[in-house]
Parts: structure tokens; C-alpha cells; sequence
């Protein structure tokens, strides 16, 4: 059985513009899934809708279900969902500016009693990212944008999550900083068996990084399966690992025509 | 769908509060009185035992077969004192013809005085209003029938020197809320020092005044001879618990006629024995008036509120205004006794009213085409800790300073205003 | 359904950049305009005095504070007060013997210059602070108005407006009064229609987004803030100078107190902050449902015979008012025009449940 299970997802802005349609996602316990598609294709929307923070936004999941480990998760609020190991890394990195790191992970704790636990964790924390421990103690504002994605990344894993959804990780970091982070990204998922959805335009990274892959398009899921075989699509190539010759964009626009037809 | 249904419910419940506006014109035989006032906002102190008092006599009346077999109808609502509410219920009340409105509230006053005077509709303004509206030549749909600031301040003054024989040389102090109304005294105050001779001295609070322990130390260090304090609702127990804390004796000390029984609950009933106030009307429940509403009002248990309160200071108040308006329709039956029934009609009668007591509730008065204050008699009666004490009998004072200040106010309103 | 087209379509530039692009939206603007002109004739004066009078001013009045707290995101707390300057110096200007054409803008321009000159001084500071600055205004102003009596018109502080002609007719009648009223808040309104449409309303969005975001492109956030304050408070000033001329007739200093500038707050965000339907639905909800209520109240009181208490029978209405404020705030927190903006949406797209992105 997969760890999180959509079916069928669908997504209403504002009550009257729709975002994604028929969104159907399967991550198994301790997978590594890419979710890859164009800037505005929905996959945002789609880890939003996992996480519960369309309401923020005007948005509603309006059709669909979506289960995780066994649970239906759409009733849940938020902070709920973060409770039975559900965790969501925001595009943006979106760290508290104002605390210090070590604040920062601390203030993820609010669920855990133990104090003993935390501190064993916050301890792992700064061994798997020992730029943030160099940092401990200064503003969080003042960190780099490298320091500060692994800082909500550090953060996300305070919670203890079994599936970390990571939004646009690499956004803004220079390719050095990107192979480290998704270094830490791979670490995490065979050392601790966290599963990971990971979202991200970097496809090149991105799919020598996970398992499987789902490509979304215009709101639509238009191809799935494992990374060679995505890797191995010819369109795929094209369109985005750039097959190592020069884009042509009428066959992107074709190739898009064309698509829809699969969908 | 929980949001669709809360606003179709609420959408559906707004249109069906559109309720007919002629309710009751199309019974005959009743006078309407229209009686907006504040039940919620800033005159909550008064309103509710006011209201009552008034509903409680015209019950009565009614009860003993109207006036010329007319029942008189009191509409009563709630205007927040907000003017667009005020106005919209002002102008209701005309379209189902009432004959007079009653809102106790001064802005509202103010503010109703142009449009009553243009529809002919009697504008009732006891213990409240402009206080120049005694002047029926200038204003003639205006009725105050109850003695202005200034009347009451002139009272005031009178009876300190009734009790010191001569005020020369004696120092006042004058208490009072940082609003036109609280200011309002001041010219007859200081017209009357210039007369006999003593001082006053001004100390204003801010409003809503809950807190006025800046002034009451400095009240104390000017070693007055006799203090006054000028406000109304919070105000006025704040100023009186100041006083009683500054050990100012508390029978040199005195306001107007706001203040009641339930001002010494809050104050403490036996430290607030001997303050004075003006009584416009007898308090309690010994005058005969008051008597008859518990005989046939009260007790058959047709009373419009909490029975505790029949016989309060402002209770009393309600049944006095009640009273001089039903002795106005009486009086217009008398003139006109085949109508037409309306402003002008009532008007005439209100302007008839001569000598009335209210069975003793009031003192003689007479209202006059040139005269709306009805006399400006009043009593002084002091607290002795369980009840208002009458200390002197109705009388009236330094009309003659009033009078001129109401005409310095006319002639400025008649000059610039129109 | 009634809009006959399933999203929006056009084929010019002109077609899309109307005022009401689509014909449906015309039409309905065209019959609430031919009926609030025909209104008068039509309704009894109790509703022309008591409902439309108020609703037509206040709704101006909250245009303008809408303008402000939606349009360039400056929130004031103070606006009873500009009103107030409005009201008292074009009654002062008519007093002099100036034509109410001019006082008016007159009541205007000194609201426009007092305003702004608060809104210069409050503008070193954002947000909470810039609200207490606004109401540090609105005490300043009242307190000026209150204590000068040579302002508030002597010792019974209340200042009786003169009779006055719009164009020849005579305000003291209130069917002038009441196109006098309607035409000055059918010109604001086209004003703040059209402003979101100018670089000016652009201009002003992006400040309200971001400050300094628009200042990296070049707008300047200072100035716009402080146009914004003069435009909001001109508006302000001319709907007081209605206010007094059409309506109050006689002004005084608790008529403009912090209730008013409250209402009208709430007035906006109950409406809609920054959309221009919205001060019109908000003024609606605030200035009636608490008269509506109480007179519902009144009528299941006396139509079933309960014996509630007087005091009850007055607040009663007031829980009511409240519970309906808050239950329309949690249906849409962006207020009533959003409702509007939702139902007209689902027309819109009718027969699809869902517009394309």
C-alpha cells in the first residue's frame, strides 16, 4: 500500500477558477516521486492541496480524495496533518526571519513533550546540516538563500515526518549548492526513510534524484511512470532536458498539442 | 452548504422586515405619540425608567377611557442616539402622523429642530435640546417644559444663598464634562457672580469623565464654599465618589437634576448623604399620580418594566413629561374639540397649559406661546442617605438672568440661522 | 444564464477596456441609475428621507474612505473627522454668502488640506500605528471643533446651515436635495471607477501590494500615499458638505464623532475593501439592518404578545446586528461585493461550473 494516495484531486481558486483537474498521485513509504511541469502547470496547487494550505488562498479542493497512511486527510487541518508525519517545505523557503536558527527548529516542536527527544533531534539536525550549527545563533534573516532552504528543510524534519513534501528547493542557488541540497534530500530519504515529493523545474537534477515521476500540464497529469523511462521519452528530452542540441520551439508547441491527446 | 444557507436566510429575513409602515392610522380614535429614544448607546442611564414612567401614565389614561375617548398610542424605539436612525424615525413617526416626538437625546434634539418646525410637529425636549428653545416666539414647535441649564443653575445659586444669607465673597466651583452641554451653565454662572458678587471657577473634565482624579484635589485645594458638578451618567458617580474621597463636605455639594437612586447605589448610599440635587418633579411613590399608575397599572400587572423602579427619580421624570403631554391633547379638546387632529391642534393645547400640578408630581406650570419652559420651578432636595429629602418648596430664581441669556441665543440663532 | 456567454470573450481592445465590458453589466447599471431617478416620484418620503437619503450619502462618504483604505491601503480612522471639516467649512462658506456650488468644493478643499497634512505627519508610520495616528486626528479635530466656538457656532454648539441653491434649486426642498445628493455620489463613484482603470489607480495598487516594491519601480510611495490621503479626504469633505446641506441641516460636533468614522470602517470592510460596490452594499447593511432589526423585533414582539422588557426589546436587535455582521464576514471575509462578485461569477460561466485559467 502507498503511503499517500490522490485520486482524483481537483482544485477551485475563488470558487470559480479551476487549477488542477483529475490529479491522481501515488507515493509509496520511503519513495523518492518528482512532481515536474512548466512555471503555473498546478504543482504548487497539488502539494498545497496535500498540505491544507489552499484556504489561504481562496482555495478549495472540490472533487477527489486524498489518503495518507490509510487516512483521509482533506478534513484535517493543517496542523493535524503535520501530526500523523505529513510535512511541507513552502516555496520561498518562508523561514522565521526574526529567530534564530536554532529557534527556528525549536519552534517546530510543538507537538512533542519529550524535551530530551527534541534536543537529540536538533543535535541530528546540526550534523546533517553543519553550515546551520556554524550559524546557530544569528537573526535567521541574515542566513544566505542556501543556508536558509536547508533551514526550512532542517525545520520541516523537526517534525518528525514520514513524507516531506519539498516545494522548488534549488529556487535561486547556485548549481554547487543545488547538488548539496539534494545530496541531504537523497540522505534523508535512505537514512531515515522519510518519502519525499519533491516539485521542481530542474528536471535534469530532479530525475536522477527519485524513483518516479509525474509530469502535469496545464493541471492535468499527462505522463507517469519511473525515472529512466521518463528520462528515456523522447518528448521528454525535448521538452526538458533539452536532449543536449538546441530547442525547437515549434516541436515544444507541437509536442504540447500532441500531448493533450494522451491526457 | 452552510454559507448558502446563512445568506439565503439572511437575505430572506431582510425583505421580510419590510413591514407596513401605517400600522395603526387606520384605527380611529388614537393620538399618537412618537417616542424614539436611546436605549443603547449614551442616555442608557436615563432612557429605560423614562420610558417606562411615560408608558406607565399614558397606560393609565388609556385605562381610564383615554382623553375625549381618544386612546393615546406612545411608539416607542431605539435610536441609538444616531442621527440617520433618528431621522428615519422621525420621519416615520410623520408619515403615521403622531403628533409630537419625544427623543431625549440633545443632538437629536438639535438636529430634529429645523425639520419639527418646518412639518409642525411638537418637538419635546425635557432636560435636554437647546436650552433657548424656552423662547416659543423663535422656536414654536419646540418643548422643553422642564427648566433648562441655565434655570437650574440660577436654582442653584439661589439656594446656596438662601442657606449663607449673602454670596459675597463666597467661591464656587463648577465641576463639569468638556462638552457644550457641560459648558452650557457657565454664562449664567458668571452673570450671576458678577451680580452678587461671589466667584466661580471652571474645572472641566474630559468626556466620558470615568476618570477625574486630576481635578477633584485641585477642587479641594480651592477651598470652595460650595461645589457643583455637571454631567450626566458615568460621569456623575465618578464625580461624586471623587468628592466623598476628597473629603469635600458632602452638603456644600450639589449637581442637577441628573442625579437618582441608582447614582447613590453606585456612589454608596450612606456616604453620599446630604448631596443636593434639583427635583423638577416629587420622587418616590407617595404623590397621588403615582399612587393611581400602581392601582391601575402596577398591580394588574400591566406595567411596561421592572416594578422596582416605579417611583425613581426618572421614573418620576417620565411620568411628569407623560403627563404634560396629555394635559396639552386635553387642553387642545378643549379648544378645538372637532380637531383636525394634528400638530398645530396639539400645539395650541400644549401652549394652553396653565397652572397644572399632576395631582402635586409637579409644580405648577404654565406653558405659553412665549414661555416652552413651563415657569422653571423646581425644588432642592437633598440625599439622607435613603431617599431624595425635599429641602425647599417649588420655587423659581434669577429668571431674569436666564431670560437674558436665552435671548442673547435667540437673537444670534435668528440672526445667522433661519 | 442572463450574461449569454459561458466566461469572458472579446475580440477588440476597445471592447475589453469599457467601463462594463459586458452588455449584461450595462444594463444593469442603467436600470439602478433609472430607478434611483425615478425613486422620488415613486417611493413615499419616509424612504426618500430615511432610507435613500443616507444610504446615497453615506455610501460616498465610504467611497472615499474606501478609496484610501482599499484603493492605496492606508487605513484611517479618522474620517468622521474629515467629514466634519467638510460639513463645518462649507456651512461657514455658505454662511458668508458663498454659493453652495463653491462651498462645497470649498468644504472640499479644506478637508483635502487638513487631511493631507495629517496624513504627511502619520505617514512616517504603517499600519497599527498609522490607525492611532488617524485617531489622534479625529480626537484633535473634535476637540477643535467642540472648544472653539467661533467653529461650533456658539454656546448651544449647533450650526444651523442657511438655505442654499444647487443650480437654482432650492435645497431646502428635499427632492434637490436628493438629486443634489445622488449626482454628487454618481460623479465620485464614475471618479473611483476610473481611477482603477489610470496609472494613477495603478500606481496606487502597487503601493498598497508592496511600498518598497513600488518604489523600486519608480513610484514614488510618499507621494502617492499622501494623493491618496488628499483625494480620500476631498471626497470626504464634499460628502460632508452634502451631508449637512441635503441632509443634517443643522451640524454639530457628536454628529461626526468616532461612531461615525467607526461606521464607516465598518462600512467598508462589511462591503468590500477596494471594490467600488462595496461601500454601497456596506453602507446598506449598516445604516439599515439595525432600524430593520429593531422594527422586526418590535413586530414579532407585539404581533405574538410577549411581554419583553424594554431593555431587552432595544438590544435585542443589537445581538441580532451582530451576529449578522460577523456571519457575513465568516460566509466571505471579503465582504458583501465579494457575494455579489461570486453569484455574478457562477452566471458568468453558467453553463461550466468552473472558468478556464
Amino acid at each position: 500500500m502507498s503511503l499517500l494516495t490522490l485520486n482524483n484531486i481537483e482544485v477551485v481558486y475563488d470558487r470559480v477558477f479551476l487549477a488542477v483537474k483529475g490529479i491522481s498521485i501515488e507515493v509509496p513509504p520511503s519513495g523518492l516521486v518528482a512532481l515536474l511541469g512548466a512555471n503555473g502547470a498546478g504543482k504548487s496547487t497539488v502539494l498545497k492541496a496535500i498540505s491544507g494550505l489552499l484556504r489561504a488562498e481562496r482555495g478549495e479542493v472540490s472533487r477527489g480524495n486524498a489518503s495518507f497512511a490509510g487516512e483521509d486527510v482533506l478534513a484535517l487541518a493543517p496542523p493535524e496533518r503535520v501530526r500523523r508525519g505529513l510535512v511541507h517545505v513552502l516555496e520561498g523557503r518562508r523561514v522565521f526571519e526574526h529567530l534564530s536558527p536554532a529557534e527556528n527548529l525549536l519552534a517546530a516542536t510543538t507537538m512533542h513533550r519529550d524535551r530530551a527527544r527534541v534536543a537529540r533531534r536538533l543535535d541530528e539536525m546540526f550534523t546533517l546540516f553543519p553550515r546551520l550549527a556554524e550559524r546557530a545563533n544569528s537573526k535567521a534573516g541574515y542566513l544566505s538563500g542556501g543556508e536558509q532552504q536547508m533551514l526550512a528543510i532542517a525545520r520541516a524534519l523537526m517534525t518528525e515526518p514520514k513524507l516531506i513534501l519539498l516545494d522548488e528547493p534549488s529556487l535561486g542557488l547556485a548549481p554547487f549548492l543545488v547538488d548539496e541540497i539534494f545530496d541531504i534530500v537523497r540522505r534523508i530519504n535512505a537514512e531515515a526513510g522519510v518519502a519525499v515529493l519533491l516539485v521542481e523545474q530542474n528536471a535534469v537534477a530532479a530525475l536522477d534524484l527519485v524513483q518516479s515521476a509525474y509530469l502535469i500540464e496545464q493541471g492535468r497529469i499527462v505522463m507517469s511512470g519511473s525515472a529512466e523511462m521518463l528520462r528515456a521519452n523522447p518528448d521528454i528530452q525535448e521538452a526538458y532536458l533539452a536532449g543536449g542540441k538546441a530547442v525547437d520551439y515549434h516541436a515544444v508547441k507541437h509536442y504540447r498539442r500532441r500531448k493533450r491527446w494522451l491526457a | 452548504m452552510k454559507r448558502r444557507t446563512f445568506l439565503t436566510a439572511a437575505g430572506a429575513a431582510m425583505v421580510g422586515m419590510q413591514f407596513p409602515i401605517r400600522l395603526a392610522s387606520a384605527q380611529e380614535k388614537v393620538i399618537r405619540f412618537a417616542m424614539p429614544q436611546d436605549f443603547t448607546r449614551v442616555y442608557t442611564f436615563v432612557t429605560v425608567e423614562y420610558s417606562q414612567g411615560q408608558r406607565d401614565y399614558i397606560s393609565m389614561v388609556n385605562a381610564k377611557g383615554g382623553v375625549n375617548g381618544y386612546q393615546i398610542l406612545a411608539d416607542v424605539t431605539d435610536h441609538a442616539n444616531d442621527l440617520p436612525r433618528a431621522l428615519e424615525a422621525y420621519e416615520r413617526a410623520k408619515a403615521q402622523g403622531a403628533l409630537l416626538v419625544d427623543p431625549l437625546s440633545t443632538p437629536v434634539a438639535r438636529a430634529l429642530v429645523p425639520r419639527a418646525t418646518a412639518d409642525k410637529i411638537n418637538l419635546i425636549t425635557a432636560f435636554s435640546g437647546r436650552s433657548d428653545a424656552a423662547d416659543g416666539e423663535t422656536f414654536p414647535f419646540v418643548f422643553p417644559m422642564s427648566p433648562n441649564y441655565w434655570t437650574q443653575a440660577g436654582l442653584l445659586i439661589d439656594f446656596f444663598r438662601q442657606q449663607d444669607g449673602d454670596l459675597k465673597g463666597k467661591k464656587i466651583c463648577f465641576v463639569h464634562i468638556d462638552t457644550p452641554f457641560g459648558k452650557e451653565p457657565i454664562p449664567v454662572l458668571e452673570a450671576l457672580a458678577a451680580k452678587q458678587g461671589f466667584t466661580v471657577q471652571a474645572f472641566p473634565y474630559t468626556p466620558p469623565g470615568n476618570d477625574q482624579s486630576a481635578i477633584w484635589p485641585q477642587v479641594r485645594r480651592a477651598k470652595p464654599d460650595w461645589v457643583v458638578f455637571w454631567g450626566a451618567g458615568v460621569g456623575q458617580t465618578v464625580a461624586l465618589t471623587e468628592a466623598i474621597r476628597n473629603g469635600i463636605p458632602m452638603n456644600r455639594v450639589s449637581s442637577s437634576v441628573w442625579l437618582s437612586e441608582s447614582d447613590m447605589d453606585v456612589v454608596g448610599r450612606a456616604q453620599a448623604a446630604g448631596v443636593i440635587k434639583l427635583e423638577p418633579c416629587a420622587s418616590g411613590r407617595s404623590p397621588k399620580l403615582i399612587q393611581d399608575i400602581i392601582k391601575t397599572v402596577i398591580e394588574p400587572g400591566k406595567g411596561a418594566g421592572d416594578k422596582a423602579k416605579v417611583g425613581t427619580a426618572y421614573y418620576n421624570y417620565g411620568v411628569m413629561m407623560a403627563a404634560l403631554m396629555v394635559e396639552g391633547v386635553r387642553k387642545a379638546f378643549e379648544k378645538a374639540p372637532n380637531g383636525p387632529i394634528d400638530g398645530p391642534w396639539l400645539n395650541a393645547g400644549l401652549t394652553s397649559i396653565s397652572n397644572f400640578e399632576a395631582e402635586g408630581l409637579i409644580p405648577p406650570t404654565t406653558v405659553t406661546t412665549t414661555d416652552h419652559q413651563g415657569g422653571g420651578r423646581c425644588r432642592i432636595a437633598r440625599w439622607d442617605g435613603a431617599k431624595f429629602a425635599p429641602a425647599t418648596d417649588w420655587f423659581s430664581a434669577n429668571q431674569d438672568v436666564v431670560w437674558a441669556e436665552i435671548k442673547k441665543s435667540t437673537d444670534a440663532f435668528k440672526a445667522s440661522g433661519k | 444564464m442572463f450574461y449569454r456567454r459561458a466566461g469572458i470573450r472579446h475580440t477588440s481592445y476597445r471592447s475589453e477596456r469599457r467601463l462594463w465590458p459586458l452588455p449584461f453589466d450595462r444594463g444593469l447599471v442603467a436600470a439602478v441609475v433609472v430607478l434611483l431617478l425615478v425613486a422620488p416620484l415613486v417611493v413615499e418620503r419616509l424612504y426618500l428621507i430615511g432610507y435613500l437619503m443616507p444610504w446615497i450619502i453615506w455610501s460616498t462618504a465610504a467611497l472615499g474612505l474606501n478609496f484610501l483604505m482599499g484603493g492605496a491601503g492606508q487605513i484611517h480612522l479618522g474620517y468622521g473627522a474629515i467629514i466634519a471639516i467638510g460639513a463645518y467649512a462649507s456651512t461657514h462658506l455658505a454662511r458668508a454668502g458663498v454659493p453652495f456650488e463653491i462651498a462645497a468644493l470649498g468644504g472640499g478643499l479644506a478637508s483635502a488640506v487638513i487631511g493631507s497634512a495629517f496624513g504627511a505627519t502619520a505617514l512616517r508610520v504603517k499600519g497599527l500605528y498609522l490607525a492611532m495616528a488617524t485617531l489622534a486626528m479625529q480626537s484633535v479635530v473634535d476637540f477643535l471643533i467642540t472648544h472653539v466656538p467661533w467653529i461650533s457656532g456658539g454656546g448651544q454648539a449647533t450650526l444651523t446651515v442657511p438655505p442654499a441653491r444647487f443650480l437654482g434649486a432650492d435645497l431646502r426642498v428635499d427632492l434637490a436635495a436628493y438629486y443634489v445628493a445622488l449626482s454628487v455620489c454618481a460623479v465620485v463613484t464614475l471618479f473611483v471607477l476610473n481611477v482603477g482603470r489610470s496609472s494613477f489607480g495603478r500606481a496606487l495598487a502597487a503601493v498598497r501590494e508592496k511600498d518598497y516594491a513600488a518604489a523600486v519601480i519608480g513610484v514614488d510611495p510618499f507621494r502617492y500615499k499622501l494623493l491618496a490621503f488628499w483625494v480620500s479626504s476631498f471626497i470626504g469633505g464634499v460628502a460632508g458638505a452634502v451631508l449637512a446641506f441635503c441632509y443634517y441641516r443643522a451640524i454639530s460636533p457628536d454628529q461626526f464623532h468616532l461612531d461615525l468614522s467607526i461606521q464607516l470602517v465598518a462600512m467598508v470592510i462589511v462591503g468590500g475593501l477596494g471594490s467600488v460596490l462595496g461601500p454601497f452594499f456596506g453602507a446598506a447593511l449598516i445604516l439599515f439592518a439595525p432600524i430593520l432589526l429593531n422594527q422586526a423585533v418590535g413586530a414579532l414582539a407585539a404581533a405574538f404578545g410577549l411581554g419583553i422588557s424594554a431593555d431587552l426589546r432595544a438590544h435585542l436587535p443589537l445581538v441580532l446586528y451582530g451576529a449578522l455582521i460577523m456571519g457575513f464576514l465568516l460566509a466571505e471575509p471579503l465582504g458583501l461585493a465579494k457575494i455579489y462578485d461570486n453569484v455574478r461569477k457562477y452566471f458568468l460561466v453558467w453553463p461550466f461550473r468552473h472558468a478556464p485559467r
